[in-house]
């Protein structure tokens, strides 16, 4: 067979690719519309018919012109500059059908598929290194996919070199170190697997294969996460209970169960009003002033009667352990934000406590002098919640506004501190200098797919030690600082003994200290 | 999406392959099946283990022609089917490698040790090339002349291929039978000395059959030593001995091409093939470095040129004119016992006693052209049956004929 045969052989197979890809464009072009819920899909879900009938057909220069036309009206349209792209490979003008898919990616860094079809045009023209650059970037539109194909290929590399020692009679165990493989810590893919059973299955298979061999490794690490959990879970019971116990003491002095009880109704009003407090915030501060004039006038007026006070106290306990049981189902909800929200909701507590305490003592004095309404007194409790809340609101708001002069005012001179940053960072990991790289990310790091710090940083370090060789450079970096935050989107390329990336990236440092930290990782700028 | 993905790594290789495999397709099925070697024990064999090296060649097509997965499941099934198949190991994983990274030569691997990769290297090389210049079964090896009566096959070595070519004996015609991979000296071919690591160069014959059983694991499941060094060998001062025809370890299917102390190293099955046929005294071993094939008409030719030369010298012994029969002998012969031709001849003919052959036969006759040497050089080998009146006597000879200027003489001449 003359090598000129084969050439044609491959690409033949690659033409094959783009035919099939192309005949899957109805599957494609949904995807594209449920992934990003283009509202003008509907609209012209009869011309997109169109254009299929005219591309299965064949009548490729037809659906080009129809798909120009509709485009005209919606520019921005994804499912149909795909379509686009596809005609133009059908039509064998690659450079155009190249130039279609490579701005899709920049506009939809997140879909795979017009990577994968920019990475058929790329090898149909020899350009195997742009292919695989592409390929791999569709692949990472999944940190899931991702993770498994370099697993694949960890695997596949340790069969080479099982095969290898039979070959060359090298006996096996001997300096060659095991594959470590990257564990997934949660699950953000199909769970039911109904839709791509192949996939699924094969996800399986692994599964299967990985268990195996690390059952030991992902049995401690359930070990040590439920323990941690169990710890938190204590914590947070300790300091409810605390938060309680100091309520309750202050109020029993005064007035023994009717204040405890309020207390309590207060502090789940408290609670609540923490967990709406992104949106309180702003109406509670419009309010404050307005409030608080009501709230004196109230409680001059109180006379509350032993009697109503019973009454009023009975009431607030129903209520507060029905809003008890509402918090709990939404706590369940937000496992995720847990920690921090019950940090801030502790203090809220204090604040709440320390409120509910004065104002049983004020109701106890009014008490003594003059018996009033019940009405008016659950009005009173409403107002002093609210004005408790703007209080802080406004003492936040404060506080912000003089850490962002602060922030604004070194800006500039932060900028140039965020980039030694950066570039201390991608040169630690050039280096392999694992202890230096994670030094860079602060301790709150949000870690990709939920895993722990330890277990994040472990799986960095396997990562990077594991290569021969690695250059990370960076450029066309630019900076913006909000505050304590900085926002820093480059240029990454990326090359090891093992892959080249070049991609566009996003870290978000946080001011600590006297330290720009990563925050935060994205793909994409 | 998996085609294009793999189709990247393999391309280096396949290019290397390409260019190793280019023009020999057509070709390249027939020949993986001519070479699956004849049964000996034709008793009811069950489905025979798939050949090897046709097995292994068809996974570099397939990797040539960007087929991975083809390629992949082969390579799977060869080192199944043979273990100890090094090479098989290694282009396995090559293909496996090509998953984890760009595969840019044969054995891969990124730090094993540089001569074992080489040698197996080598043999995949010289592999590939083998079935690229599979020898056309219409043609036959120039130097085998003449095969006797009582020679059932002889066997062609080529030491710059790495190959041994087996022809079947039908009724004085020459058929290819097959050919298999050999290794041979660790410095190649031309041996001239003890411990020299070489393999000679020449014709030699089968002079025993050692079965496995006895032998070392080392040497495979059987041995055929070769009658080197042999006439032409002495006179030259070639030394050395045991010099085999032998099989492989049980760890190893194979040896790399240069790789014995000079022998001839087969795979087991191959050897075995060989030593189910092989005559003691009469299979003859021709090692060339190059061995050359000429069409049947052109041998027809030769051979017989070759033949009537041996019936002129032998014609001329009815005849009592010595200086006659002294004609066909070269001023530079020597004996076995290193006589000159004068004192050869006399004794010769003191042995006569002066009475005269009343007829001369020649049976059993073989002629080779001798690889190797620089000039022309045929080797014969016959029976002479001689009658002197009523009593006759019948002797094996060997003769070593060089070309001197248009003639054919004699240069050396003894009982075989």
């Amino acid at each position: 067979m003359a090598p000129e045969s084969q050439e044609q052989t491959s690409i033949h197979g690659l033409r094959g690719l783009i035919s099939k890809t192309a005949h899957k464009t109805a599957v494609l072009s949904s995807l594209v519309a449920a992934l990003f819920g283009v509202p003008a899909t509907l609209a012209h879900a009869s011309e997109m018919s169109d254009i299929n009938k005219l591309m299965r057909a064949g009548q490729y220069a037809d659906a080009l012109t129809k798909t120009d036309a509709v485009l005209a009206k919606h520019p921005r349209d994804a499912q149909l500059r795909f379509t686009k792209g596809l005609i133009l490979a059908e039509q064998n003008r690659s450079a155009e059908a190249i130039a279609v898919f490579s701005k899709l990616t920049e506009d939809f860094p997140d879909l795979p598929e017009p990577y994968n079809n920019l990475a058929v045009l790329y090898a149909a023209d020899g350009q195997y290194d742009k292919a695989r650059a592409a390929l791999d970037m569709a692949m990472r539109t999944n940190p899931t996919y991702a993770t498994a194909l370099e697993n694949l290929g960890d695997v596949y590399a340790k069969l080479a070199s099982q095969a290898y020692d039979k070959a060359l009679q090298i006996d096996p165990g001997a300096n060659v170190p095991q594959p470590k493989l990257t564990l997934l810590r949660s699950l953000n893919g199909n769970t039911t697997g109904g839709t791509v059973p192949r996939l699924a299955s094969a996800a399986a298979a692994q599964r299967d294969a990985k268990a195996k061999a690390e059952a030991a490794a992902a049995e401690q690490q359930e070990r040590n996460r439920a323990l941690a959990a169990e710890k938190l879970a204590q914590q947070a019971a300790a300091d409810k209970a605390e938060a309680e116990k100091t309520a309750i003491s202050k109020a029993t002095s005064e007035k023994e169960k009717a204040a405890a009880d309020k207390a309590a109704a207060e502090k789940a009003a408290a609670d609540k009003a923490a967990a709406d407090k992104a949106t309180a915030e702003k109406a509670a501060a419009d309010r404050a002033a307005a409030d608080r004039a009501k709230a004196e006038k109230a409680r001059a007026e109180q006379l509350a009667a032993e009697q109503a006070r019973a009454q009023k106290a009975a009431a607030d306990k129903a209520a507060a352990e029905q809003k008890q049981k509402e918090l709990q189902a939404q706590k369940d909800k937000e496992q995720a934000d847990k920690l921090a929200r019950e940090q801030a909701a502790r203090a809220e507590k204090d604040k709440a406590a320390q409120a509910a305490a004065e104002k049983a003592q004020a109701d106890k004095l009014a008490a003594a002098e003059k018996a009033k309404a019940e009405k008016l007194a659950a009005a009173e409790k409403a107002k002093a919640e609210k004005l408790a809340a703007a209080e802080k609101a406004k003492a936040d708001k404060a506080r912000a506004d003089k850490e962002k002069a602060k922030a604004e005012a070194s800006a500039e001179q932060d900028k140039a501190v965020v980039l030694a940053a950066l570039n201390g960072w991608a040169k630690a990991w050039s280096d392999k200098d694992v202890r230096s790289y994670l030094g860079h990310y602060a301790s709150d790091f949000e870690t990709p797919r939920g895993a722990s710090r330890k277990e994040w940083a472990e799986e960095r370090r396997a990562r990077i030690e594991d290569k021969g060789r690695i250059s990370v450079k960076v450029s066309n970096a630019t900076v913006s600082i909000n505050g304590n935050i900085a926002t820093v989107r480059y240029r990454q390329i990326y090359n090891s003994d093992r892959l080249t990336v070049d991609s566009r990236k996003t870290l978000i440092f946080v001011k600590q200290g006297n330290r720009w930290l990563i925050k935060q990782e994205r793909s994409g700028g | 999406m998996a085609s294009a993905l793999q189709g990247r790594p393999a391309r280096m290789l396949g290019r290397l392959l390409m260019l190793c495999l280019a023009g020999l397709p057509a070709m390249g099925s027939e020949a993986s099946s001519s070479s699956i070697p004849p049964q000996g024990n034709t008793a009811g064999a069950p489905a025979a283990k798939p050949d090897p090296e046709a097995l292994l060649i068809d996974i570099y097509k397939d990797l040539g022609a960007n087929r991975l997965r083809e390629a992949q499941a082969k390579a799977d099934a060869l080192v199944a089917a043979y273990p100890t198949f090094r090479l098989g190991h290694l282009v396995r994983g090559d293909l496996l490698l090509m998953h984890a990274r760009p595969v840019r030569n044969f054995g891969a691997m990124a730090d094993g040790p540089g001569d074992k990769l080489k040698e197996l290297r080598d043999e995949a090389m010289v592999r590939i090339r083998s079935l690229q210049e599979k020898p056309d079964p219409k043609l036959i090896p120039k130097a085998v002349l003449q095969v006797g009566e009582d020679q059932k096959n002889v066997l062609v070595v080529d030491t710059t291929r790495s190959r041994l070519y087996v022809y079947e004996n039908q009724g004085g015609e020459l058929k290819y039978m097959t050919d298999y991979y050999v290794s041979q000296g660790r410095f190649g071919a031309n041996k001239t000395k003890s411990g020299d690591q070489r393999t000679p160069i020449g014709v030699y014959y089968v002079n025993n059959r050692i079965p496995g059983p006895k032998l070392p694991d080392f040497y495979g499941t059987g041995a055929l030593p070769l009658s080197y060094p042999n006439e032409w060998d002495k006179r030259n001062g070639r030394s050395g001995y045991g010099i085999w025809l032998h099989g492989t370890p049980s760890d190893n299917f194979s040896r790399p091409p240069l790789s014995s102390d000079g022998c001839v190293v087969l795979a087991n099955p191959d050897l075995q093939s060989l030593y189910s046929t092989a005559e003691v005294g009469k299979t003859v071993v021709v090692i060339s470095q190059h061995v050359q094939f000429v069409d049947k008409s052109e041998w027809a030719k030769q051979r017989d040129a070759a033949s009537a030369m041996l019936e002129q010298w032998g014609q001329s012994l009815e005849n009592a004119d010595a200086d006659k029969v002294l004609s066909y002998y070269s001023p530079e012969f020597r004996s076995a016992q290193g006589e000159n031709l004068a004192t050869w001849f006399g004794r010769q003919q003191k042995s006569l006693n002066g009475a005269r052959y009343t007829s001369v036969k020649l049976r059993d006759v073989s002629l080779f052209r001798y690889p190797g040497t620089p000039e022309d050089m045929i080797v014969s080998t016959f029976t002479q049956e001689s009658a002197v009146g009523k009593s006759k006597n019948a002797i094996r000879k060997r003769q070593y004929w060089v070309r001197e200027g248009s003639q054919w003489k004699i240069i050396y001449e003894g009982n075989a």
